[in-house]
């Protein structure tokens, strides 16, 4: 089974007051090629569901798996971008991006001419020399994204990558990260509490429920690969996103009552 | 219904009114740095109010020169001093300083690296270094003798032993300050343990292992005299212990003023290294 697959996925933790279960039951599925997105509220679960399929975190029980092995621990084929900006600030720009090369022991030529291609891509080949301190976050999480790509995961996990980032710099980083999946080809598994954010980018869109974090639905916005940020304004887009935020305020509701 | 500023009796508006505000501060700015000027100029300052409150006292405090010399007697037993060969027990303390304190680093580094990384080695370390650190470590100085016996070794082991307990648990510390992210994220990169240790934990540490470092060889310092008292023969602790069987409060002076200057230096020294090994960190 090719991609990457969680199945009967359920995470306890011990707490004072008893077990608390933070994931329940998670099925779900990233296709190689796909850019799938999870939505849902704050502390439904979905980083801890990230967690698990970077292999820093072990499920409870159930089983992921990514190209039928099965994930035990984290490795470089299941890349992630973290929301804070996780760059190594005693390395220059062009060593952060080489990172995960030279711990594969890649010549010094291969790496240089890998590392110029993908700071090229994130549009930062002059900050190459430069420390991290002295870039925007919006750069700094590009380099990140450029670190993690350099790297040829065979899925890239990312765990609200521009939470922290301005509206309009959002904006940009979105579409930077549409074109860059478009070129590369590669697997998406993208979590977010922004539903705009879920549909505009995801082909398949999971909502979570919280308390336990359940897969609620799954939607296809079907916007098209060669979206960009015209499709914000189309009504088939606004519809797909009332019917997320329905579910989501059902869901708000079903909590509070 | 809230009633507006109508509310509050007039006389009292007038203080809330009076009290609210600041006005800027150069000198009493919170956690604002001063100035150019005045990080040069407040140290030299509070030096030479020192300097002049020492020699009024000395001139016309009506202290007996024995207890406290004046600036030109000490002045003039440093020159007899030097004169003396006291060149080279300087160079002997720093000497002894120096070797001490690096072979205390380089056991506290990985040490700490370690404990601080793995929660097993510390559950086993942390009670027993957390316990042995409240061992005086002059009350050690009998056994030193006896185990190591009177040359060297015995004061290289007391200024060892003084930096290494906390060299090691402040490099715990600040490899447990090392963000978590910094770790997963060099994980899903591919990095095995080893790769976290070296390339990620390690330079992560860097600044606040060097800040540690440049605290304790404070303490390794203040240790020297006690070392030196060991039958020393040589150094400046032996010159000081000299200057007691004769009472001569000028050459005591003279120790502990070159000592304070040689801590300033080493301090400066540590801070500049620090600026110039890791520029990325400010």
């Amino acid at each position: 089974m090719s991609g990457l697959r969680f199945d009967a996925v359920t995470k306890v933790y011990p707490t004072r007051t008893g077990p608390l279960t933070v994931l329940d039951g998670i099925d779900l599925y990233v296709a190689p090629n796909e850019f799938v997105t999870i939505v849902g509220a704050s502390g439904c679960g979905k980083s801890t569901l990230l967690q698990c399929a970077a292999g820093l975190n072990a499920p409870t029980s159930g089983t992921i798996s990514l190209d039928g092995e099965p994930v035990r621990g984290p490795s470089a084929d299941r890349g992630m971008i973290f929301q804070s900006y996780t760059l190594f600030p005693w390395l220059t720009i062009e060593e952060n991006v080489g990172f995960g090369l030279s711990l594969d022991g890649v010549s010094a030529a291969q790496k240089r001419e890998t590392v110029a291609h993908y700071l090229d891509i994130v549009g930062l080949a002059k900050y190459a020399k430069a420390f991290p301190r002295t870039l925007s976050g919006g750069m700094q999480q590009r380099v990140a994204i450029a670190r993690g790509l350099a790297n040829r995961p065979t899925v890239l996990l990312m765990d609200e990558p521009f939470g922290a980032l301005d509206a309009q710099t959002r904006m940009v980083m979105q579409e930077f990260l549409l074109e860059i999946w478009r070129s590369t080809h590669m697997s998406i598994l993208f979590v977010t509490h922004d539903v705009e954010e879920a549909v505009y980018l995801g082909e398949r869109v999971y909502v979570l429920r919280s308390h336990p974090g359940r897969v609620r639905e799954e939607f296809r916005p079907n916007l098209g690969t060669d979206r960009s940020h015209e499709t914000k304004r189309t009504a088939s887009f606004h519809a797909c996103v009332d019917d997320v935020l329905d579910r989501l305020r059902e869901e708000a509701l079903a909590q509070i009552g | 219904m809230i009633r507006e500023s109508g509310a509050l009796l007039p006389a009292l508006e007038r203080r809330v009114r009076a009290r609210r505000g600041l006005t800027q501060s150069t000198f009493w700015a919170i956690r604002e740095p001063a100035s150019a000027r005045l990080t040069l100029s407040l140290p030299l300052g509070i030096t030479a109010v020192l300097f002049f409150a020492w020699a009024w006292l000395a001139r016309f405090g009506h202290i007996p020169t024995m207890f406290l010399p004046t600036p030109g007697g000490v002045w003039s037993a440093f020159q007899t001093l030097m004169a003396d060969g006291y060149a080279g027990d300087i160079r002997t303390s720093i000497v002894r300083v120096a070797i001490g304190f690096a072979i205390a680093t380089l056991i506290s580094i990985p040490i700490g690296l370690l404990m601080g990384s793995f929660g097993t080695i510390e559950a086993m370390l942390a009670p027993v270094i957390g316990t042995l650190r409240y061992v005086p470590i002059t009350a050690t100085v009998p056994l030193l003798i006896l185990w190591l016996g009177i040359d060297e070794a015995p004061k290289l082991a007391i200024i060892i032993l003084s930096a290494f307990f906390y060299n090691t648990i402040m490099i715990a510390d600040a490899v447990q300050n090392v963000p978590r992210d910094f770790i997963n994220v060099s994980y899903t990169l591919g990095a095995n343990r080893f790769d976290v240790l070296a390339r990620v934990i390690l330079p992560a540490a860097m600044p606040q292992i060097f800040d540690a470092l440049r605290v304790n060889i404070a303490v390794a310092w203040n240790f020297l005299f006690i070392a030196e008292l060991i039958a020393a023969d040589s150094g400046l602790g032996y010159r000081l212990e000299m200057a007691q069987r004769t009472n001569a409060s000028d050459q005591m002076f003279v120790a502990l003023i070159i000592v304070a200057i040689i801590g300033f230096i080493l301090d400066r020294a540590f801070r500049l290294a620090r600026k110039l090994v890791l520029p990325w960190s400010v």
